[in-house]
């Protein structure tokens, strides 16, 4: 963009942002949906953005910018993005995302791609091509129609670059700029209408039902189809909203949804601020970290949606994906010379099932020792949805050092937890973590702690087993270990927060998950039709 | 061959023929141990050091001093006044002695060596108390002289018992870049380190509990190793074998003990690093290597008698694909000429006399190299 008329363009620009972002602005004759009540926001975590612009604007749009921390509420991102807001520095960060998101797109070198008519600068609020583009880009980003106001105020922007010396492009640029920069894209936004089978009663409206569904099942904007289903009301009726949700979970995005569901369960997110020693586990390089990441989601890939297989048998599959890098940490040979092949481990192998995978025992670990603790301690919040508090604020820490002297990680967990001030909740944890000191800090197999044979013996919730196949056993037959699937599965999902529809409505789905032989395909199918699901308690004002 | 050469739990095998319980103390730097649903005989590593034994000139070594490069043979042909300039510019050096590089072989010192009359080449000529290895692949470093080209008869004859000896220190031995604190140390490992050359290792011990030979296999791999966040090579990789049988060595050796020697081999195996593409071939080789069951590290010593022919290609001419040599400037680096050290390897040659000229046709030497554990592949196809 012309240097010299950068800044007449940027003040003008935030001027008419503000405008366009401020509800004072909305005029009384406002469409439907912008006299909706809206019940929620829900800020795009970092992946439902990168998704979002990857499938409007293609893969060869990059995001320059680093995004607000995702905040994590029980137990998921997706779940704490309802309470999450943007600070001021938030929102440059978005705004130079936004920037710099346009300029690809407008740029001489990808515009073909997405503007396939010429605009005329004379007149943009009469220019078909000028109003085409907004429009239809305007709809994708903000999951519905433009109203008439969000649209005359982007046409305004182009307007107003030209009037100042830019050209129709740069105008454009400022205008798709707005968009990407605005609440109504950076946040789904839920909205409520009067449910005309109720009186007095409100529902989503079809657009909030869309959005909710397609973030929940592809972790991305409603595709077209979806748009079109909502325009029509299909989604209102039963039927219509079964034969979307069925197309849905048939298309192969439901894999990248799924995938973000996995890691958002799983903490993969943490990932990226895990550090290990340099010298005591060489292996742990970046492209192993990731490949361990990969490893772990091809398998609940394979596992729950390709397999369709009963969830609880994950805990004890003997198979798993395997590549190069990973054969170092696993110690087994991979013929495949690049990509992946589906490893067996043998019966006298110690691994077997998801916890025996070095994405899990890396992530929950210290960066120079394995954390019989924390491992316990994630198992217990994931695949339990039990919460242990955390240390009280008077722990003394002091007693870790005396505790230092002991040989294995066994022997210094039993000293900690003859402290009464400890004892209460290590007693939750370390017996299931301690199974799995088989894997060091990366998951490396050892049989020896300081010379020391490991003891593999533990417990959960009074079943004695030993090591991670026995683990993984007992994880796999523990009645909470579905429910607390459907469970996450809901509250990644976005359902109602109303505690006595949530408990109904868990139940139910518990049931039916059961009765399916615990298929994930079947709970999400299951969820997404619920009427419950979609339930909203705050009713409609008729008269505002 | 076999598909995966190591399908062993290396530990239990070596446990088992070294007689320990079981698995040692995991020391801080060690890289795991096998799954233990591994099983099998057959044990691989990964070379993450192979050198050549390097051994340092003690204060009689070299009584006329170290051999000089390209550049110190200018300078000291120069008048004092008139060294003053290039030893304050070392561009000036460099452009005074160009081209370094030749797009004419013919004119290249370094291609051609045999065409040019001999400089001379100091060598250790005195008696050396150094590591040699014997024919029952132990290793001795009793003080003898250089050892002497031998009849062709004589050789034939003592080779099955003959000693090693590592006659190409003598020719290196005077060179201020391979002194232990040189070049050469320095640059020990680059070749692997940078994905030039990797070597890899089979043991199969299947027959030894029935008290026969043991196979061992020695391969070179297209592929590069991986280097770990500690800068080193990774352990447990999978590598295939080179695709060119004969970069495939095959020896039978005896495991006593946790030490493994082998019987005489004939050895190729892909030398490489920057812009050197070349192949060892080592004639009569021996290979002692001590299987430590507390880290799964192999190590120890190859010795044979290096090819004059493969020496000159890969350590002399320094060729590459090109056949364009860089042995000018590695041989300035170092501190000797190419004409000299072909001559001196000529005249300490020590093995393989040519029964029509009676001139030995090899030279002996003595690596040491380390491996950790590996799962060694069978040859793949090129993507």
């Amino acid at each position: 963009m012309p240097d010299v008329n950068y800044h007449r363009i940027l003040l003008l620009l935030c001027l008419v942002l503000w405008g366009a972002s401020t509800p004072a602005a909305v005029p009384a004759t406002q469409q439907a949906q912008a006299r909706d009540a809206i019940v929620a926001m829900y800020r795009l975590t970092q992946s439902q953005y990168r998704q979002s612009i990857a499938d409007i604007f293609g893969d060869s749009v990059r995001i320059y910018g680093r995004f607000e921390p995702d905040y994590r509420r029980d137990r998921l991102l997706a779940a704490g993005s309802a309470w999450a807001s943007v600070s001021p520095s938030g929102f440059e960060q978005y705004d130079q995302m936004g920037r710099g998101i346009a300029e690809q797109v407008l740029g001489e070198q990808l515009r073909g791609q997405y503007l396939s008519c010429e605009p005329n600068g004379d007149s943009p609020h009469h220019d078909p091509c000028i109003q085409f583009f907004l429009a239809g880009y305007g709809e994708k980003l903000f999951r519905r129609p433009l109203t008439e106001d969000e649209l005359a105020s982007r046409l305004d922007v182009v307007a107003q670059v030209i009037a100042v010396g830019g050209t129709v492009q740069e105008g454009l640029q400022y205008a798709l700029a707005s968009l990407l920069t605005s609440p109504e894209f950076l946040f789904r936004i839920e909205s409520v209408e009067p449910d005309p089978q109720s009186l007095g009663q409100s529902r989503l409206n079809a657009y909030s039902k869309a959005a909710r569904l397609s973030y929940f099942l592809w972790n991305t904007t409603p595709d077209a189809q979806l748009l079109v289903a909502a325009q029509r009301g299909e989604l209102h009726d039963p039927e219509g909203l079964r034969r979307q949700v069925a197309r849905l979970l048939a298309s192969p995005r439901l894999e990248t949804g799924m995938r973000s569901l996995f890691a958002d369960m799983l903490r993969f997110d943490t990932f990226g601020e895990l550090s290990k020693d340099v010298e005591l586990y060489p292996v742990f390089t970046s492209t192993v970290a990731q490949a361990m990441q990969e490893q772990t989601l091809q398998t609940l890939i394979q596992h729950l949606l390709v397999e369709n297989a009963d969830y609880r048998d994950v805990f004890t599959r003997e198979s798993m994906p395997m590549e190069r890098q990973l054969g170092m940490v696993y110690t087994v040979p991979v013929t495949s010379p690049q990509g992946w092949d589906a490893y067996r481990f043998s019966e006298a192998s110690a691994r077997g099932g998801l916890l025996s995978q070095a994405s899990l025992l890396s992530l929950h670990a210290h960066a120079g020792s394995s954390s019989p603790t924390l491992r316990g301690l994630f198992v217990r919040e994931t695949f339990l949805c039990q919460t242990v508090p955390p240390p009280p604020a008077d722990v003394d820490f002091t007693l870790e050092e005396g505790f230092a002297v002991e040989a294995t990680a066994r022997e210094r967990l039993t000293r900690h937890r003859s402290e009464p001030v400890c004892a209460g909740c290590h007693h939750l944890m370390d017996p299931i973590g301690l199974t799995l000191e088989q894997f060091d800090g990366v998951g490396m197999y050892r049989t020896r702690e300081n010379g020391h044979v490991i003891d593999v013996s533990g417990e959960l919730d009074g079943r004695k087993f030993a090591g991670a196949k026995g683990l993984g056993q007992a994880l796999s037959e523990h009645r909470r270990v579905p429910e607390c699937l459907v469970d996450t599965v809901y509250r990644y999902a976005g359902g109602p927060q109303d505690a006595s529809v949530q408990r109904t409505l868990l139940e139910s789905l518990t049931a039916h998950f059961a009765a399916s032989g615990y298929r994930l395909r079947d709970l999400l199918q299951q969820i997404a039709t619920s009427e419950d699901f979609y339930a909203v308690s705050t009713p409609v004002d008729q008269d505002a | 061959m076999i598909n995966v050469r190591n399908t062993v739990a290396l530990f239990a095998l070596q446990c088992a023929i070294l007689g320990f319980v079981s698995v040692g103390i995991t020391p801080a730097h060690a890289a795991g141990i096998a799954d233990a649903g591994l099983s099998g005989q057959t044990s691989g590593y990964v070379l993450t050091e192979f050198r050549l034994v390097i051994p340092g000139a003690g204060p009689e070594d070299c009584p006329d001093g170290f051999n000089e490069g390209y550049s110190q043979r200018f300078l000291a042909s120069l008048p004092p006044e008139e060294r003053l300039p290039y030893e304050k510019d070392p561009q000036m050096l460099q452009q005074a002695l160009a081209p370094w590089y030749y797009d004419d072989p013919a004119q290249d010192p370094c291609a051609n060596p045999a065409a040019l009359p001999d400089p001379g080449m100091r060598t250790i000529e005195r008696p050396l108390a150094m590591l040699r290895m014997e024919a029952d692949g132990s290793l001795s470093e009793r003080e003898q002289l250089p050892s002497q080209c031998p009849a062709p008869e004589a050789f034939a004859a003592e080779l099955e018992h003959r000693t090693i000896d590592n006659q190409y220190w003598r020719v290196m031995g005077c060179v201020r870049g391979y002194q232990p604190e040189g070049l050469a140390a320095a640059f020990a490992d680059s070749a692997i380190l940078d994905g030039s050359m990797t070597i890899l290792l089979s043991v199969d011990a299947s027959a030894s509990d029935a008290g026969e030979a043991v196979e061992v296999g020695i391969y070179s791999s297209r592929e590069p190793v991986t280097i770990g966040t500690d800068g080193k090579p990774l352990a447990w990789a999978s590598l295939p074998v080179a695709a060119e049988e004969r970069f495939h060595n095959v020896a039978r050796g005896q495991l006593h003990d946790g030490v493994l020697t082998t019987d005489r081999f004939d050895l190729r195996i892909i030398q490489a690093a920057q812009r050197l593409d070349s192949e060892l071939y080592l004639r009569d080789a021996r290979l002692r290597l001590e299987l430590d069951p507390a880290t799964g590290v192999a190590s120890g010593y190859l010795a044979g008698y290096w090819d004059i022919e493969s020496l000159a290609h890969a350590a002399i001419r320094i060729q590459d694909r090109t056949g364009l040599s860089s042995g000018k400037p590695a041989a300035d680096a170092h501190g000797y000429t190419c004409p000299g050290k072909y001559y001196a390897v000529q005249r300490l040659a020590d093995g393989h006399p040519d029964p029509a000229t009676g001139n030995c046709r090899s030279i002996s030497v003595l690596f040491s190299l380390r491996g950790v554990p590996a799962f060694v592949l069978d040859a793949q196809p090129s993507p």
